[in-house]
């Protein structure tokens, strides 16, 4: 299990007791929490930058529409988690027609100014990868995406493809595995 | 020092990339990749990975906030906007119960003008409601008379 360094700071839980209260505030703490990782999820399923905006932002207004049928000892972030696979999949029924290579539109992120030689380099090298990547079955990719991109436990991966936790390790490994053949790496 | 299979080492590969990890395990991690051709080869491969992740729209939090707080005032205001014509309603009716009772007073003589006059509380119907003549004074007995010629 990796270890995570976490700063002090508000529970989930405490800030959703926040927002029952009234407090717009903590409303906007959860969603600066969650918005990447929801987009992350998203972007995972959807390949398509536009749908999964729309996807993230329902998302959210779905969380707190349903708010009150949050039970307090549950887990937000794996509501969170869940209401995002939900919307990504509701989105990809309705556009499954309309899918096209997204990837064009995307910007690759870069963390800080220090990492672009080293980010513009696995970058250029990368464009392969990604072309092998689209390649794997559905469940392999979102697995190795939804690991890397967005750091989810096999636990988590599983609740969003839809298996259990030792088959989405398995899919994570299976999928990596054939990357590093294909890729000869 | 802690020896680290590769399934174990694996397993921090990706939180490595993320910066995730703490600096023990990570200086760990590090040294095990160093003398793994197997783990540096994942490592490598996760890396380009992860350069292949999406940048999030950076207005994007500021539109979700946007479409939540919308979402949350339409729902108030809808709230509101369903009471109103129950509201409408009954200020309507209150207000024609009061303008009745203001300009369409009874057309009563001037004995019956008295709203607090007495009447003969009985059973018998021939003298329920007959005026109580004990507490009249002279002038309106004689005006009562008047009336019942």
């Amino acid at each position: 299990m990796a270890e995570v360094n976490i700063p002090k700071r508000k529970s989930d839980e405490v800030l959703v007791r926040m927002v029952y209260s009234g407090k717009l505030a903590a409303m906007d703490t959860l969603i600066d929490r969650y918005y990447s990782l929801c987009f992350g999820i998203c972007m995972a399923v959807l390949k398509d930058y536009d749908d999964a905006s729309d996807a993230c932002q329902n998302c959210f207004v779905n969380v707190f529409k349903n708010i009150g049928k949050f039970r307090g000892d549950g887990n937000f972030r794996s509501w969170v988690l869940t209401i995002a696979r939900n919307e990504s999949f509701s989105v990809l029924r309705q556009s499954k027609n309309r899918r096209e290579n997204v990837y064009e539109k995307m910007e690759p992120a870069l963390r800080s100014r220090e990492d672009v030689p080293r980010e513009v380099f696995l970058r250029i090298e990368s464009s392969q990868v990604r072309e092998v990547v689209e390649t794997l079955p559905d469940k392999q990719r979102l697995a190795i995406k939804l690991r890397i991109d967005e750091g989810l436990s096999f636990k988590e991966i599983g609740q969003i493809i839809g298996s259990s936790e030792g088959a989405s390790r398995v899919n994570y490994h299976h999928g990596i595995g054939k990357l590093k053949e294909l890729l000869g790496a | 020092m802690i020896i680290w299979e590769c399934i174990e080492a694996k397993g921090y590969l990706s939180a490595g990339v993320r910066g995730e990890l703490s600096e023990p395990i990570k200086a760990e991690l590090d040294r095990h990749v160093l003398d793994c051709s197997d783990c540096r080869g994942e490592l490598e491969l996760i890396e380009k990975l992860f350069v292949l992740r999406p940048a999030t729209p950076l207005q994007l939090p500021l539109e979700i906030k946007k479409a939540v707080r919308l979402e949350f005032f339409e729902a108030e205001t809808s709230y509101w906007r369903k009471l109103l014509p129950a509201a409408a309603v009954t200020t309507l009716l209150v207000s024609a119960s009061l303008l009745d009772k203001v300009l369409f007073l009874p057309d009563i003589s001037l004995l019956e003008q008295d709203f607090f006059v007495n009447v003969w509380p009985s059973e018998d119907y021939d003298l329920a409601g007959s005026l109580v003549l004990d507490d009249f004074s002279e002038e309106s007995l004689n005006l009562l008379f008047e009336e019942i010629k």
